[in-house]
């Protein structure tokens, strides 16, 4: 029981989307670097509820790693190198 | 008009002399085609995520035009009968372009190209270009895929380390 009243009261970090936060970080296909920040290493795109983007940036987010993904700037999968 | 950006990944084991003609083709396409070049950016040598015809690597280049969607068909068309292309990818930038606004654009681009031709020229003779450019070379020598990855690959497992301790103490919430 006081497990869980601690974990109710623990301060936890707000997440805030970084496009909004820096106007110079830019969504862009050519640049698989910063896409590659909001996927997994599976390749996967890492969803809105964990990455804290708001809704307008994750939508850009989302086409710009699909575009990067048909002209094979990222993978659509990768295999886990450490396997 | 609509401006247009179309990246095509051509066949890398291509000699600069042979790749030239199709670039060339393409770019005179445009033209004839009522359209308007604004740039042709050279990407280079690069990894590709996911083999391509059976291709590890591709040579990337970008156009970024304006033109009418017949010019885009008509380009894809050619793309696409050509061997020497492995894929290619079209992008409408804009639905409504400024005709005066690209063309200062274009001579700007123009201007910046001489620029730097005339910059590199007179540095090639001095002793610190030779430096710079065994450095630079040195550089070009390792694939850049593997020689870039390092930072980002850490940078991303920190994220996914710190992404997941977050998913967790949701999880724990949800279970609450």
């Amino acid at each position: 029981m006081a497990r869980f009243k601690r974990r109710k009261r623990m301060f936890r970090r707000r997440k805030i989307c970084r496009f909004c936060a820096d106007s110079s970080f830019v969504i862009d296909y050519k640049n698989p670097r910063t896409l590659r920040l909001f996927t997994t290493e599976r390749g996967k795109i890492i969803p809105r509820r964990i990455s804290g983007n708001c809704a307008k940036h994750q939508r850009q987010l989302t086409t710009a790693i699909k575009r990067a993904r048909t002209i094979a700037l990222m993978p659509y999968s990768a295999a886990l190198s450490h396997y | 008009m609509r401006r247009y950006e179309t990246v095509c990944i051509v066949n890398p084991s291509l000699s600069p002399e042979e790749a030239q003609p199709l670039f060339d083709k393409l770019t005179d396409l445009i033209a004839a085609h009522q359209g308007l070049m604004v740039k042709l950016d050279d990407w280079g040598h690069k990894r590709l995520a996911y083999e391509i015809k059976k291709q590890t690597r591709g040579y990337y280049i970008l156009f970024n035009y304006c033109g009418n969607g017949s010019l885009v068909k008509e380009l894809e068309r050619n793309m696409r009968l050509d061997d020497r292309v492995l894929k290619y990818m079209t992008v409408c930038v804009a639905k409504e372009v400024d005709e005066a606004a690209i063309k200062t654009e274009i001579e700007a681009a123009e201007e910046a190209a001489k620029v730097k031709e005339s910059s590199v020229e007179p540095k090639e003779s001095t002793a610190e270009a030779v430096e710079d450019a065994t450095a630079s070379e040195a550089q070009e020598q390792g694939p850049p895929g593997e020689t870039l990855e390092p930072t980002p690959g850490e940078a991303e497992a920190l994220d996914n380390a710190a992404l997941s301790t977050e998913k967790e103490e949701e999880l724990t919430d949800g279970k609450v």
